[in-house]
């Protein structure tokens, strides 16, 4: 099995994830890539935000700014992934990052997204939604950000 | 609402009663009287269904024991998906908090055999439900309160096994992610986390860092109880140290004491007196509530429904925090209901039993939430029949606040169809009062000599309705018996004809109908007499049916012939001793008895129409 995640380097398109995969069967195999809905969601006065998704490794990775000057909390372990169908993911990062502090940057890796990855199941998922819930408190008011990304299957 | 609506909501719920071979919707008290692990499944998969019902120590009905049935059913339901994550997840909590503690171990090890299964399933990398069912019970377990554990004799092997898989890398990448939170947090309980010995400094770190999560994760598994204190008082600080509210900075020694003695910060409401309150649109819980009478028991049911979720379903629970809202004086911003004392919350709150329901069918349980009392007396439905919307009243500390305003529809009712008690009885007499206290519904009382019987129907429903007193069918005719058989005939003799069947018995007469007095009382609403003139009405019982005439004997059997016989003499010569004869004719089959005839129907009663000013 092979599998690569790259950053296309553009900022607007922020997020893209894929993977090849080369399992024994005789089900179609499918690769993923996912794209930021509206590229302008990332950022605002407070914070910005990088999202790509790593399948193979089943993380969404998400590095945030704090443009503030004072610390920014991300409810760590209040993250979700709202798919199309309603469903919803729990995601949490590897490890406590804490409070972001004022103009800091910190990249975690929330986990785990399932995907499947070969059949019709997979080549459902063409065209559908995944919303990033991120609630935060943000100059000490809650404030919930919602990135949205498309995915897109590609036959390999 | 309108009528097709209704109709729709009402045939999804009959569609769903059938997928499961239980009735559903399925109120609480319905299913303590299943008491099965199916109907528990059953009841918990319906939308809005309260986990109160898995708590040993609630007010309201609950499961009387969790058998290992009962838990087998309760765990296999939710990893075949047909329990939310939610309301399974707070059910199985309520059980672990509620048990008695022998009970406890039993139970968790039951989970965590589960959770070894479906950890290994390669759904786990590919199904995202499936995913999130896991991701449940690794959070039920790894955040459940302290000292509640299943057998060692059964988790440690599982967790030695865990352990292997991971060195080994013999997990997915799901599966692994879970199984390495797992372990970490079981090392935890030995007081290592991240390979040191958990320790003030420690914590004085991560609070500085605002390491929430590691803390939490420190204050709900740490075996020292003094850890565990000193862990949640940091989380109470990091929380202060963001509170939007800036007299919580200002007090915020005080603040942090009160939250580690009560667990959240209650505002007095008697020193700060209530401006305003109301509910936020966006998140409170609203409902249209349906009333289904069972009129001949005078029993009620409440269900519920939402306009984006017709299907019909129990209420749900009131929670009230994060929906109900108040302005309170001298409070900088606006405050809800408090938290749980387990999430140390520090923002200014409203205290559960400073709240009060103006409402009959509403009652608090230990948990801190509102419940529907959803089996009810008809008598108590009766009065809401006069109201636009199921209104639920919120008084704060007794003072008014604010009202919740739900829709409000009854189902049509069983028709009050009275009859006589046997065959051919007269109908009873009837008096009935017909009322309008609403344009939208009629009430109808009936009394009888079987009591008093009342109905709500809407106004919708009303030519669908009816009231009346039936005189009782008459008795059917006896059918008549049937003829003999004929008697068999010799050798060579016809059999004899059948005997004749029976005339079948006349039917009796209907009994009349009662007499009914009607007291049409329409208020100030204008009513619609002519309906309820045709609505109401007195009927004979229809007569009897006449007995089948008895069917004739079939003819007896023909004798049987006789060859003929010969012999020859001397001079050569046959000479026929006996001809012989033919075999008999069977008998001709016996005449049929008349059929009885039909019994006269009933008369009606006589119907008085008095119109009440």
């Amino acid at each position: 099995m092979g599998a690569v995640t790259h950053d296309i380097g553009i900022t607007k398109v922020v997020a893209l994830g894929f993977v090849l995969l080369a399992f024994a069967g005789c089900a179609t195999q499918y690769a993923y890539d996912f794209h930021l809905t509206d590229p302008a969601t990332v950022e605002d006065h407070d914070v910005s935000a990088q999202i790509r998704i790593d399948v193979v490794a089943a993380a969404v990775l998400l590095e945030l700014t704090n443009k503030t000057d004072e610390v920014l909390e991300v409810e760590w372990a209040a993250i979700t992934l709202t798919r199309s169908d309603g469903t919803v993911t729990s995601l949490r990062p590897d490890v406590d990052l804490g409070w972001i502090q004022p103009h800091a940057t910190v990249a975690t890796r929330l986990f785990a997204i399932a995907l499947p990855r070969s059949g019709r199941k997979a080549a459902a998922y063409e065209g559908q939604r995944f919303d990033l819930n991120l609630p935060a408190v943000v100059r000490r008011e809650p404030k919930l950000y919602h990135y949205t990304l498309s995915a897109h299957v590609r036959q390999l | 609402m309108r009528l097709p609506v209704l109709a729709v909501i009402v045939s999804v719920g009959m569609a769903a009663a059938c997928v499961t071979g239980l009735p559903l919707p399925m109120t609480a008290a319905e299913l303590v009287r299943y008491d099965s692990g199916p109907a528990l499944v059953a009841y918990l998969g319906q939308p809005d269904a309260s986990p109160a019902v898995c708590d040993p120590r609630a007010r309201g009905p609950h499961v009387a024991a969790f058998t290992a049935d009962i838990r087998h059913a309760l765990i296999g339901g939710f990893v075949d998906g047909k329990i939310a994550a939610v309301p399974w997840r707070r059910c199985v909590e309520a059980a672990l908090n509620g048990l008695p503690a022998d009970q406890v171990p039993s139970m968790v090890d039951d989970v965590m055999l589960s959770y070894r299964k479906v950890l290994k399933d390669s759904d786990l990398e590919t199904d995202p439900a499936f995913a999130e069912r896991v991701a449940t019970i690794q959070r039920l377990y790894v955040d459940r309160p302290f000292g509640l554990d299943g057998h060692a004799t059964v988790l440690a092997p599982f967790l030695d096994d865990l352990r292997t898989s991971l060195a080994t890398n013999k997990l997915g990448a799901v599966a692994r992610t879970f199984a390495a939170e797992l372990i970490a947090t079981v090392d935890l309980e030995h007081g290592i986390w991240q390979g040191r010995r958990v320790d003030l400094p420690m914590m004085d770190a991560l609070a500085a860092a605002g390491n929430e999560m590691t803390l939490a994760r420190f204050a709900e598994r740490l075996r020292e109880p003094g850890l565990r204190e000193q862990a949640k008082r940091r989380i109470v600080r990091v929380h202060v140290a963001l509170s939007a509210f800036d007299e919580v900075h200002a007090d915020a020694a005080a603040v942090e004491d009160a939250v580690m003695r009560d667990g959240y910060n209650r505002v007095a409401l008697d020193e700060h007196h209530l401006v305003r309150a109301w509910f936020d649109e966006n998140k409170a819980a609203i409902r249209n509530v349906l009333v289904r009478q069972r009129v001949w028991q005078q029993s009620a049911t409440l269900l519920g429904y939402a306009l984006q979720r017709p299907t019909l379903s129990v209420l749900p629970e009131l929670a009230f925090r994060g929906s109900l809202w108040a302005e309170l004086q001298s409070v900088s911003h606006p405050v809800t209901l408090c938290d749980s004392k387990q999430a140390l919350d520090p923002t200014p709150c409203i205290a559960i039993s400073s709240v009060s329901l103006g409402s009959p069918f509403t009652y608090l349980d230990n948990g801190g939430l509102f419940h529907f009392r959803d089996n009810v007396g008809e008598k108590e439905v009766i009065p809401l029949a006069a109201r636009d919307a199921f209104a639920l009243p919120v008084a704060l500390d007794g003072q008014p606040a604010v009202s919740l305003l739900w829709g409000l529809s009854y189902e049509r009712p069983e028709n009050l169809d009275f009859s006589g008690p046997g065959h051919g009885d007269r109908g009873p007499d009837l008096d009935v009062r017909v009322e309008h206290p609403n344009q939208r519904r009629y009430v109808f009382t009936v009394h009888s000599d079987r009591g008093e019987h009342v109905a709500v129907v809407e106004t919708a429903d009303l030519a669908a309705f009816h009231v009346a007193s039936r005189g009782a069918q008459g008795e059917d005719g006896s059918n008549g018996t049937p003829g003999s058989t004929g008697t068999s005939g010799g050798t060579c003799s016809d059999g004899g004809q059948g005997g004749p069947g029976g005339d079948g018995g006349n039917g009796g007469n209907g009994g009349d109908g009662g007499n009914i007095n009607v007291v049409i009382a329409c208020g100030l609403v204008p009513c619609d007499v002519d309906l309820i003139k045709r609505i109401i009405f007195s009927a004979g019982g229809n007569g009897g049916g006449g007995g089948w005439g008895g069917a004739g004997g079939s003819g007896g059997s023909g004798g049987s012939g006789r060859s003929p016989s010969t012999h020859t003499d001397s001079d050569g010569n046959t000479i026929v001793d006996d001809p012989g004869c033919s075999p008999g004719s069977s008998g001709a089959t016996g005449p049929s008895g008349a059929n009885g005839w039909s019994g006269q129907a009933g008369r009606p009663g006589r119907v008085a129409v008095q119109i009440a000013r």
